[in-house]
């Protein structure tokens, strides 16, 4: 039996966080509020937590989910959390979140000025309830085949996930290598 | 594998872990959302509720943004659906943790670190009250929120809303050299009589209760709360005897008011039912109507010291006896915190054996960071949160840390920062290394580099100012330990996104409260500047504004301010000190260039505020030729209303007290004169004439009213107006004169601001 989930958060690391200027993503999401730039999401404001070490530096929140360049957990890169959904088939839950973020890094890519690409080799996903998805190795062995389904479908060979960390953390499977991944625009195109 | 399925509830998963008292109560505000949901339960009803749980309101909550160029509105998927008055309910709210004291075991701290990661946005908040805030969450979201900390022995009950708020003390009390004893049995036997207790349920207001250990440290600041308790021992029949001086009626907020001494010593026994008593008087006492005139000072300050000793002791008699007024000290060590691991001296070569460039940071960080305790060999260690912020991974390297070196428990402070307590000497370089990896080695506590900040118009729906955004960039200023001058670090900053002090920028050396200016059709964010406040003594003096500067030049009023005081300054002499010796007007003087403002052309940036990029206002003003004329004028009148208020502080400050209680008022009418001027020009200076066209035109018809605090500022000119100043008004009342002059002139520009149709 697949377990059902909620609050799928993915991140997709930059390929170099070298010279990367936070300071930049407040324009750029206020931008997006006001242009209403990502489909299917309510785009409420911009939190800055540039100030914190490691942390999610500047998130753009919305009422289905925060999007933000984040740094927690060691790697820097864009990030997509979604909220308030309720729990569901695990392989959907994990397609509508990976595309949600492809298509915010895909903005940010697009973004002038920037100079920011995206190393879709190394992809994170977590689920952050706890509630039907607690961090355990029951989890990892249920899920981890799920996840490696979705990103085979679109196209990544032989990933490798991480093994179940932390028990304290949300439960994730966090990408260590793969033989080969697809690009951004073929992700959006494919999601 | 295990199976589990969507049938899964919190309920189920925690089963008994949780009181059947605790588990009741959030049973009940669940059933409270399913009825405002259906319709039958009244909004404001439900609000009320909702904020005695700890479920607060957040910007943007009516379901209007502002994007820099437009109001656009947030259509939220539940419609119509609010949970208070034009507050929607999809729109994110904030949920605030009570920890009582500031302490917090580890688990409790993992257990919000989960729900900062499903509910919130990973990031804790810190406050001033030592508790947590988490922002971003689903009012839906809410009761399983509870029961996951109510399952941890927390609970949010009382956190927002009329009521007792979170009992705040010394974050070192029970390690500390200088407190006459440990005030945590106390303070935590004062937090649980009182919680959920039938005498503070129908409060008009809310209620806040500090303890310190001693008088002189800032820790507990008791000098600004409803109820200060100091501790103070004392002989009786040869045997020494603990109790506290207590005070009362003290407070920040728009009005700031110091704590009176209600007794000199209340012993130990004594001081659960004193509380009591003081709440039953707050409660059968207190204003109902009037939310800006409700807390406990303004009982105190209509009875006067004397007679509200009288009602209290009155009062005291009246109260059956309970069994928890003394129970809890049979048993006080029970509060006692047993260190780990032995404490034992720091050895140098453990300091020479960290990498060079550690080793110098881990000698400026041990510096500032460490509280000696009386205990050999222990140390208390401050870990610095920038803006009060760390994230759930954070926590959890937290956790680990204590785990290992010290124990269960950290506790918040005051300077929303938390300390590690009982670490061994020894231990030091390598839990310096731990906090280091984690991402928490922020040095410099308690220094001009440990600001303190609400969350303004991050977060809050009554910022004015980006006092977190001004914060974090005086932050990075300050971290780089360029001003080199050890009197300097000393200095403590505060900013306040508007009058309600929520970063206590009134004891500050150097505060900031925010307001806004309108020129040339454009708002400009600002902050005023208020000098001459005192963080030492328990917030032993408030400061006062010398004036409002444009918020992109605060970081230049400041290194204005500081260059002064260093190159004029007496030997020994500190800020307050210089401040009261030169005066404001000199202060001032120096910085009048900085309150110019460049033009929108030549320099757009200056037209945002900090870590915002959206313009802080628009000109749709639209106004003919004769109107501009009119709205000139005004201008013109509200700085003459601003000139005044500066001239009552001045009089205050040279020691007459009267003539300043006067001069406020006369700012007060002044700005009231200016306003009307657009309904009638030839109005004269008669504060008859003035008030009655300030009700008629003002008043009565709500234009002057404030969007949140409705006709508080008004009534403040009416107030006066009823029972005018008088040359023989004393330094308190002329100190209140003023800061409220000072809010009715802000009021006043806001006023001309909505006037002039900017948003």
């Amino acid at each position: 039996m697949s377990i059902p989930v909620q609050q799928v958060f993915v991140k997709i690391p930059l390929k170099s966080a070298e010279g990367l200027n936070l300071d930049a993503f407040i324009p750029i999401f206020h931008e997006w509020i006001r242009e209403h730039s990502i489909d299917n999401e309510l785009l409420i404001d911009v939190a800055d937590y540039r100030h914190v070490p490691d942390g999610p530096g500047v998130m753009l929140i919305a009422n289905e989910a925060h999007y933000g360049i984040d740094s927690d957990g060691g790697s820097t890169g864009l990030m997509y959390r979604r909220r308030r959904d309720e729990h569901g088939d695990a392989e959907a839950a994990f397609r509508q979140a990976l595309g949600q973020a492809v298509r915010a890094a895909n903005l940010i890519e697009k973004e002038e000025g920037l100079s920011l690409s995206f190393d879709t080799s190394r992809i994170e996903m977590r689920v952050l309830s706890r509630l039907t998805t607690p961090n355990t190795e029951a989890t990892h062995e249920a899920l981890a085949p799920v996840w490696s389904k979705v990103l085979t479908d679109l196209g990544f060979a032989g990933p490798e996930l991480a093994p179940p960390s932390d028990p304290r953390q949300p439960f994730g499977l966090a990408m260590l290598s793969c033989t080969s991944a697809p690009d951004l625009a073929t992700l959006v195109t494919a999601l | 594998m295990s199976n589990t399925n969507n049938s899964q509830t919190w309920v189920k998963q925690l089963g008994d872990s949780i009181s059947p008292d605790m588990a009741e109560e959030i049973d009940a505000f669940e059933t409270n959302i399913t009825l405002r949901k259906a319709g039958k339960l009244d909004a404001k009803i439900f609000a009320e509720a909702r904020l005695r749980r700890g479920a607060y309101g957040q910007r943007y909550d009516n379901g209007q943004r502002h994007d820099g160029k437009k109001t656009q509105q947030l259509l939220y998927p539940s419609g119509d659906l609010v949970k208070g008055p034009e507050t929607v309910w999809d729109a994110p709210g904030m949920m605030r943790i009570k920890s009582p004291l500031g302490i917090c075991s580890n688990e409790q701290l993992e257990t919000i670190a989960d729900l900062a990661e499903e509910y919130s946005d990973s990031i804790l908040h810190v406050t001033t009250r030592q508790e947590i805030q988490l922002h971003f969450v689903h009012i839906d979201e809410t009761p399983d929120l509870m029961r996951r900390l109510a399952a941890v022995g927390i609970t949010t009950r009382e956190a927002c809303g009329n009521s007792v708020r979170n009992v705040t003390a010394c974050q070192f009390a029970g390690g500390c050299s200088t407190a006459a004893f440990d005030v945590t049995p106390y303070a935590k036997a004062t937090t649980y009589y009182l919680l959920g207790h039938k005498d503070i349920q129908d409060f008009g207001r809310k209620f806040k209760i500090a303890f310190s250990g001693c008088k002189p440290n800032p820790c507990g600041m008791a000098m600004f709360h409803d109820v200060g308790c100091i501790a103070v021992t004392k002989e009786v029949d040869g045997e020494v005897k603990r109790g506290f001086e207590f005070y009362v009626g003290g407070g920040l907020g728009a009005v700031p008011f110091q704590a009176q001494l209600l007794e000199e010593f209340v012993p130990e026994d004594e001081l659960l039912p004193l509380c009591q008593a003081v709440c039953r008087v707050f409660s059968r006492l207190g204003e109902r109507k009037n939310r800006a005139r409700a807390r406990l000072k303004f009982v105190i300050k209509k009875l006067g010291i004397e007679e509200f000793r009288k009602v209290v002791a009155e009062e005291r008699k009246t109260i059956p006896e309970d069994d928890r007024w003394t129970s809890y000290l049979d048993d006080l060590d029970a509060a006692t915190e047993t260190p780990l691991r032995e404490g034992r001296a720091l050895e140098q070569s453990a300091v020479d054996a960290l990498d060079q460039g550690l080793r110098d940071d881990f000698s400026y960080w041990r510096k500032h960071n460490i509280w000696q305790q009386p205990q050999t060999n222990y140390v208390t260690a401050t870990v610095r949160l920038p803006l009060g912020d760390f994230t759930s991974r954070q926590v959890r390297k937290l956790t680990d840390i204590t785990r290992k070196f010290t124990g269960d428990t950290v506790r918040f402070t005051v300077e929303q920062n938390l300390v590690v307590r009982h670490v061994s000497e020894a231990d030091l370089p390598e839990f310096y290394q731990e906090l280091v990896k984690a991402g928490l080695a922020s040095p410099g506590a308690s220094t001009i580099a440990d600001i303190v900040a609400c969350p303004g118009t991050d977060t809050c729906k009554l910022g004015i100012s980006a006092s977190r955004g001004l914060a974090s960039e005086l932050e990075k200023k300050f971290s780089k330990r360029l001003y080199q001058d050890p009197e300097v670090e000393k200095l403590h900053i505060k900013a306040s996104g508007c009058f309600n002090s929520c970063s206590q920028h009134h004891v500050a050396d150097l505060g900031f409260l925010g307001v806004s200016r309108v020129v040339d059709g454009r708002r400009i964010a600002h902050f005023q500047f208020v000098l001459g406040g005192q963080w030492a003594n328990n917030g032993g003096a408030y400061g006062l504004a010398i004036g409002a500067y444009p918020s992109k030049r605060i970081p230049e009023v400041i290194d204005r301010t500081l260059a002064f005081w260093k190159a004029e300054r007496e030997e020994g002499e500190d800020l307050k000190g210089f401040v009261a010796r030169m005066g404001r007007a000199t202060i001032k003087k120096q910085l009048e260039d900085l309150r110019e403002i460049p033009s929108y052309e030549d320099q757009p940036d200056f037209y945002t505020d900090w870590g915002d990029a959206r313009e802080y206002t628009i000109g749709d003003l639209g106004t003919g030729e004769c109107a501009g004329e009119v709205v000139t004028i005004v201008e013109f009148g509200l700085q003459d209303a601003e000139r005044r208020l500066f001239e009552a502080q001045l009089d205050l400050e040279a020691g007459k007290p009267g003539e300043a209680s006067v001069a406020a008022y006369k700012s007060m009418l002044t700005a009231a004169k200016a306003l009307i001027m657009v309904f009638n020009i030839d109005i004269q200076e008669d504060a008859d004439r003035v008030v009655a066209d300030f009700r008629k035109h003002f008043h009565e018809t709500k234009r002057f009213h404030d969007p949140f605090a409705g006709a508080k500022f008004a009534n403040y000119l009416l107030k006066r107006y009823e029972n005018p100043p008088s040359v023989e008004d004393d330094a308190l009342v002329a100190r209140e004169a003023i800061e409220e002059a000072l809010l009715f002139v802000e009021a006043a520009q806001g006023c001309n601001q909505r006037m002039q149709g900017d948003v």
